[in-house]
């Protein structure tokens, strides 16, 4: 039996089961008292640190599904699959190297370049257990690959940033991991050219697990505008891919598995460094159709040239989703950038911050203020998280 | 004569919204509008046929303004009960919102009305080298609209996900007093904010009326093959799809059909299904063609180590459309040899399939009645065809008590009521029994937050009574009023 436990001063909690989270919010849903995931966490805020809930609770390689809990590190969960030669495609920025939890994947809608294939964590997370603001423990979806009974709260839930409920753990579809692959680097003068080479690929028959842009000078390799594209298979499936990349540039260099291994590892260090060091002036997460990408791409680089800023742009060209980290070596503050930003993206471009953080926007949108009401009515959720 | 029954005060005014030909309200009118694919039933009021989404939220007031239900309505194919009016009140009915607005090929996306037939979308983008993924059985006939309000899936979700995984936004109107139009998501891969796409997908037309949405175009694949590989007993064709699985293989569609079923369906469609086997598997593997090559061969190695006596492939895209013609018709194959049958929906781990057959086989034999097994064994999405006479109630009785221990067993081992039909009506009460009360709490706390007043799609998908508690046991209501005398007047 768990008590209620009293809260009376800022602190850190680290519920040791998913009911003492429940216990806890049921408490300080009662005294109105803030709650948050977030290392950013207000100073008044009663902050959850979910690490003790790491296990992983139930694992079926042979139904390629597994349950893990919501402070499970992402890194040690890969090396869980890896064992039965599986794989869930989680390389954002921190999630391999830098301790970044389920939970935080799921509650941050995080993505990395593999997003290109196997899309984002909504599409192959098949169950949720989470507690609402005021205690109450559920779940919606379960452990079987295909399921429509009752409502599908963990679309509600993944990039909510804590701000509908707490999840405490969640059920995956996972994927084989490939036998083998292989990158090729194709290099171009302009953003424009790149893009356009990345929808090519798409468009064709070519199937490839990555299809990166990367701006010059983002990692070893990376000298010129280039779109980096990772395939899998056989021998003769990637010698097709080979034959067809090479046939549609004039220059395609293969990495060999240590370059492979570097240049992702690379890229993503550009992101999360740049939280470590000084601090980036902006980070943005710009989604666009596949038409506007390559406009969205030239409004990031106009936006830097606009205020004398040194950015560094990648992302999944082929899909409409660049990700552009402004550098703080510049005189240019993040709303100065922004404004230049948001005059010149296309209009069926989103720009989303992802640092400095900024709250999600639920003012705009009744369906959302619904959502909030319903699960969060007296918004102790993570408040600072989303504008109501 | 009868006397002329009088005039709901609602028609006058749906009329001036819709037009005179917009509204149906004559008993003998609606009669079509009173069945969905299930033996469900449920009469109308009216039934409704607007042309555009202010038109849709001009019905929504009135709705409000004259106390009456609404029930979205697309085809009427559905398997759960989803569009039956069971309170009465308003169908209505999308066949008149039946347009793709934009073919947008660059974008790899479609706009859509929710009345467009899925077919006729996939015929459309096919031109341009493109298709639209989800392909339920009814995929002729069946809306896009429903396909959203069911989270549909069909045969060649294995590998590119359900209906949920193609829709990136649509425009609701919600059930409020003055039928608020939200729009939601975009063209883009992601929007900011939270996912109500992705929640009002699947969500039964309980939460608001999805009159316009943007899918996914998938670009078609450079090469298929079909495979029929023929086993001599249903365990051996259950532990290959296991097989297949753990080889780490996702075929575009694993479809099983048991020695009964492919001998119904074989005399019905003739697809060259052999009579004498135990089970069937239907392969389908799509991609590039080198791929494609290495995963025929792989599949028939592990068939033929597996038990297969035989794997056949299809030689042409005519043997190919044959061998689905046998699949997707197959439920209307059943119509021959039995007057009801009660078809399931339960999902189960891909690692129990050979036990869960055998499960089915003794329930089977435990209550005399034949069970004919199709699914799509890929992703444990069993469908089970429970045959029964409607007429005689201990039969259906025992069809009842048949079709929830399958489902018993299918939760016991980790799976689920429903893969792709939706709860509905039909299954709305064994919800209680996959979900505790705090989960069913939290669902109809979000479902009153949208629906207060349960003015749409009324008594569907979230239990019936109050208390799970009392549900343990019961069977789903619908074989019950069907097996009561005054249902076979």
């Amino acid at each position: 039996m768990i008590s209620h436990p009293r809260i009376t001063q800022a602190e850190t909690l680290q519920p040791p089961s998913s009911e003492a989270v429940g216990a806890i919010l049921r408490a300080a849903n009662a005294e109105g008292r803030e709650v948050s995931t977030s290392k950013a966490a207000r100073a008044n805020a009663l902050r959850l640190d979910l690490r003790g809930l790491k296990a992983i609770e139930q694992y079926d390689p042979g139904d390629l599904t597994i349950r893990v809990q919501a402070g499970a590190r992402v890194q040690d969960v890969l090396a869980v699959l890896a064992q039965h030669r599986q794989m869930l495609p989680w390389d954002m920025p921190g999630a391999q190297e830098n301790g970044a939890t389920i939970g935080g994947v799921l509650a941050s809608a995080a993505h990395g370049p593999m997003r290109a294939s196997f899309g984002g964590v909504r599409e192959y997370c098949i169950g949720m257990q989470f507690a609402t603001a005021d205690g109450t423990l559920a779940q919606s979806g379960g452990m079987v690959v295909k399921n429509v009974a009752g409502y599908d709260l963990m679309k509600l839930l993944i990039g909510s940033r804590g701000t509908l409920g707490i999840i405490t753990s969640a059920n995956f579809k996972v994927f084989p991991l490939p036998r083998r692959s292989s990158t090729f680097v194709a290099e171009f003068g302009s953003s424009g050219e790149a893009i356009k080479f990345a929808q090519t690929v798409r468009r064709s028959a070519l199937t490839p697990l990555r299809l990166e842009l990367a701006s010059p000078g983002s990692a070893a390799h990376i000298h010129r505008w280039s779109i980096l594209t990772t395939v899998a298979g056989s021998q003769t499936i990637i010698e097709r891919y080979r034959r067809e990349l090479s046939n549609a540039v004039p220059e395609l260099l293969e990495l060999t598995a240590e370059e492979d291994a570097a240049v992702w590892r690379a890229l993503n260090d550009v992101y999360w460094s740049s939280f470590i060091s000084d601090g980036p002036a902006l980070i943005v997460d710009v989604s666009s159709t596949m038409v506007s990408t390559g406009a969205a791409c030239k409004a990031i680089q106009d936006a830097a040239n606009r205020t004398k800023s040194h950015v560094t742009i990648h992302g999944r060209a082929g899909i409409g989703n660049l990700i552009g980290i402004f550098h703080p070596d510049c005189g240019a503050g993040p709303c100065e950038i922004l404004a230049h930003l948001r005059r010149t993206m296309p209009p069926d471009a989103f720009v989303h911050v992802v640092y400095p953080r900024t709250a999600i926007d639920v003012s705009q949108n009744i369906g959302m203020q619904i959502v909030k009401r319903a699960l969060d009515p007296k918004n102790i959720l993570n408040p600072g998280a989303a504008t109501l | 004569m009868a006397p002329a029954r009088a005039l709901h005060p609602a028609i006058t005014d749906l009329k001036h919204v819709v037009g005179d030909d917009g509204v149906l309200f004559r008993p003998e009118e609606l009669l079509l509008y009173e069945y969905d694919g299930s033996i469900e039933r449920g009469a109308p009021e009216c039934v409704v046929f607007p042309r555009t989404t202010d038109e849709v939220s001009h019905i929504v007031r009135l709705a409000h303004r004259h106390d009456m239900k609404i029930v979205p309505r697309g085809a009427g194919t559905g398997l759960s009960g989803g569009s039956i009016a069971r309170n009465g009140g308003i169908v209505l009915a999308f066949a008149r919102m039946n347009r793709i607005v934009e073919l947008d090929i660059e974008n790899e996306r479609a706009v859509v009305q929710p009345g467009v037939v899925n077919l006729d979308l996939t015929h459309a983008a096919e031109k341009h080298g493109y298709y639209f993924a989800p392909d339920p059985s009814s995929q002729k006939a069946c809306t896009i609209g429903g396909n959203v309000a069911e989270n549909s899936g069909g045969p060649h979700t294995l590998s590119l996900g359900v209906t949920v995984n193609h829709v990136t936004g649509m425009t609701v109107v919600l059930p409020d007093q003055v039928g608020s139009v939200l729009r939601l998501g975009s063209k883009c891969a992601q929007t900011p904010g939270y996912d109500l796409t992705g929640f009002f997908t699947g969500s039964e037309g309980t939460l608001g009326i999805v009159t316009e949405i943007i899918v996914k175009l998938i670009r078609l694949p450079e090469k298929t093959a079909t495979l029929l590989a023929i086993f001599d007993t249903i365990e051996s064709a259950g532990e290959t799809v296991e097989a297949i699985t753990r080889e780490g293989i996702t075929p575009a569609a694993l479809e099983m059909l048991d020695g009964w079923m492919l001998r119904t369906v074989e005399a019905a469609t003739h697809a060259g299904y052999p009579l004498d086997s135990g089970a069937v598997l239907l392969i389908e593997l799509e991609g590039l063609s080198e791929a494609v090559e290495e995963q025929a061969d792989a599949v028939a190695r592990v068939c033929a180590s597996s038990g297969a006596r035989e794997v056949r492939r299809a030689k042409d895209e005519r043997e190919q459309a044959l061998l689905w013609a046998g699949r997707k018709n197959a439920f209307g194959a059943i119509g021959r040899v039995a007057p009801s049958y009660y078809v399931q929906d339960g999902v189960i781990p891909r690692t129990k399939i050979a036990a869960t057959l055998r499960k089915i086989e003794a329930v089977s034999k435990q209550h005399e009645l034949v069970i004919g097994n199709i699914f799509h064994a890929g992703d444990g999405n069993l469908h089970p065809l429970i045959l029964f006479d409607v007429r005689d109630p201990v039969q259906t009785q025992h069809a009842i008590a048949a079709g929830n221990e399958i489902l018993e067993f299918c939760i016991s081992v980790g799976g689920s009521i429903t893969g792709e039909h939706g709860v509905g009506m039909e299954k709305q009460d064994l919800m209680c029994r996959l979900f505790s009360t705090q989960d069913l709490i939290v669902m109809r706390m979000l479902r009153d937050a949208f629906n207060p007043a349960g003015a749409l799609n009324p008594n569907k998908l979230l239990p019936s009574t109050k208390s799970c508690r009392e549900l343990s046991g019961i069977a789903p209501d619908w074989l019950a009023r069907a097996a009561a005398p005054k249902e076979l007047a």
